[in-house]
């Protein structure tokens, strides 16, 4: 008796957990190299259909606990194209703090409590804590500093209150942004001991022709708004941003897979990095030059060195945006009112882990029609396999071992999402 | 900062794992001594630090699988949570109080002397509310607590 099965999956959505790496070598030929994500779906795009735009940012905020703040901002964004709401420079000053914190925070953690145990052939970060306190005590040390600075403008250290469409229901007074700018100038010599640290880390040699994609500002390295630019040419506004993503499906994964100009591409701080050199922090730059690198950089591995460079821009842009509200004053202005008029708008920003989209459609009674929401980590799947693709055979012949090590810091190096589970792995050997 | 903080840890939408918080959430209706902070603190991972940061005594409530009967509660010192093992590797979305605890020792991190009450749950899944073993403990698990500092919020002799 045979039995057919189909299985047919739809209203996929995003990932988040879970994620199998399955590995198939036999007689020396690699038959099968995936990435299984099989995480269930989270239906915010749906949850967000009917519900008031006012609502957005702070729904689709909970998305994610470490970038609530880069969900939040690219939703207002998406609402705000959509409603013709331009924000105020206030507005977009407040924004860009908050976001120098959100990555200065998440990028802190990722490296030193999720890369650096590999480095040191340690299990977890509590490990790494017994043989240098000093280091953990300092990425302790440093995210708390971001999360206050979350925490003064946003209202609390996860998921923004005062965050809303064209700005903000509740401001930081100028004293508070004073004592902000002052941690923020002694966090230089912690951001400096980072540099010092991951710099002389043994990173794992492995290059693959990418293509690398991440927003683009004439002016800045841009983390909010920009056109879209990809290291094979091109630049498409955020609002063609189909045209960049160009989504499909795969049996084994319940998250889509993205691909532009090649088979895969891959976003976040090494695609910041390779697209927005020119823009960073000279201290950030500095910081490149004593990792060695500079653009383009086609080793995944890095990605995390880019988070380290990143954290040092990060730091220095925030310490800017601090002077320019101090010098300009903290001013009460009044928020936009709801126009009446049906709109679609696309909010694009660089949250920690790369290019983030929210795409709305706002009814004429100020409900959210329908919503497409495009994380950064499920646009890195395909590339992370195509990594796994080459890199096995290249390492094969150092043993199961070492190879199971390559292959899960490669997954901890994209940063993605899913690596934040505990039991995420699963590599078979045939 | 207030000397004595009472912590309640857990999720609400977890069924039992809320007990912590709904701890918490009775705690802040009745008026307690000046020198006691009730905080609902959800789940905060390493946060935790940043909560017990400053306190003198806390006193953390939470759901805990210890073998027991639904709504039977235990108090644990912070070497009996330690002792119930770190987890291997840290994600930054499940750093627990062992880890979190754990983490702190390494660092030297000065912690305020905790005091854990465990309550055994039903049922740890997505659930709205309680179980009504869980829910009936919550008036002796705020007397122990209430006992534990002293009515009037001071440390008992014994426990100095």
């Amino acid at each position: 008796m045979t039995t057919t099965m189909n299985i047919d999956v739809h209203y996929v959505t995003r990932v988040e957990g879970h994620g199998n790496i399955v590995v198939n070598v036999k007689n020396g030929t690699l038959e099968d190299c995936r990435l299984d994500i099989v995480e269930t779906p989270r239906f915010f795009e749906a949850l967000l259909r009917g519900r008031p735009y006012t609502e957005a940012s702070h729904i689709a905020s909970r998305i994610c606990g470490i970038c609530a703040v880069g969900h939040a901002t690219a939703s207002l964004r998406a609402t705000e194209q959509a409603l013709e709401v331009h924000p105020s420079e206030q507005t977009r000053l407040l924004r860009k703090l908050m976001f120098d914190a959100e990555i200065l925070d998440s990028h802190i953690l990722h490296t030193y409590m999720l890369v650096a145990p590999d480095f040191y052939k340690l299990g977890s970060v509590i490990a790494l804590a017994s043989v240098e306190p000093e280091a953990v005590s300092r990425a302790l040390r440093v995210k708390k500093l971001a999360g206050d600075v979350c925490a003064t403008i946003g209202g609390r250290h996860t998921h923004p209150i005062t965050m809303t469409v064209g700005g903000f229901t509740h401001l930081p007074t100028v004293e508070e942004i004073q004592t902000l700018r002052t941690r923020l100038e002694d966090s230089r010599k912690d951001l400096d001991d980072t540099v010092a640290l991951f710099k002389t880390l043994p990173w794992p040699q492995f290059e693959r022709e990418t293509e690398y994609i991440a927003l683009t500002k004439p002016d800045e390295y841009a983390f909010i708004d920009g056109t879209i630019a990809s290291t094979e040419g091109g630049h498409y506004e955020t609002a063609d941003y189909l045209r960049v993503t160009n989504e499909y499906l795969l049996p084994h994964s319940s998250a889509k897979r993205t691909r532009h100009q090649r088979g895969s591409y891959m976003v976040g701080a090494l695609a910041r990095f390779n697209l927005n050199f020119e823009h960073l922090h000279p201290r950030a730059k500095d910081a490149a030059a004593e990792f060695g690198m500079k653009p383009t950089v086609k080793n995944p591995y890095l990605n995390s060195a880019a988070q380290v460079i990143e954290m040092v821009h990060c730091v220095e842009d925030a310490i800017n945006v601090c002077n320019e509200l101090i010098a300009r004053g903290i001013h009460t202005e009044a928020l936009p009112k709801f126009a009446g008029k049906r709109g679609v708008g696309v909010g694009a920003c660089e949250v920690p882990r790369g290019t983030l989209y929210h795409d709305y459609e706002i009814g004429a009674d100020g409900k959210i029609v329908s919503a497409n929401c495009i994380i950064p980590t499920g646009q890195n799947l395909a590339n992370l396999e195509a990594d796994m693709h080459k890199l096995v055979p290249e390492i094969i012949d150092q043993g199961e071992e070492q190879v199971t090590s390559a292959l899960e810091m490669l997954v901890r190096a994209y940063d993605p999402c899913i690596s934040c589970s505990v039991h995420w792995l699963n590599i078979q050997f045939v | 900062m207030k000397p004595i903080l009472i912590l309640g840890l857990g999720n609400l939408l977890q069924g039992d794992d809320g007990v912590g918080c709904r701890v918490a959430q009775e705690l802040e209706k009745r008026t307690l001594s000046d020198t006691i902070q009730v905080i609902d603190g959800g789940t905060p991972g390493i946060g935790l630090l940043n909560l017990l940061e400053g306190h003198q005594r806390a006193m953390i409530i939470d759901a805990a699988e210890m073998g027991m009967i639904p709504g039977e509660f235990k108090r644990l010192s912070a070497e009996d949570v330690l002792r119930a093992g770190a987890a291997q590797r840290i994600s930054l979305h499940h750093t627990g109080i062992t880890d979190t605890l754990a983490l702190a020792r390494e660092l030297r991190i000065p912690l305020p002397e905790i005091v854990f009450f465990g309550v055994q749950p039903a049922l740890i899944d997505w659930a709205d509310g309680l179980s009504p073993q869980v829910q009936a403990a919550i008036p002796h698990v705020i007397d122990a607590i209430l006992s534990e500092i002293g009515q009037a919020g001071e440390v008992p002799p014994a426990h100095r």
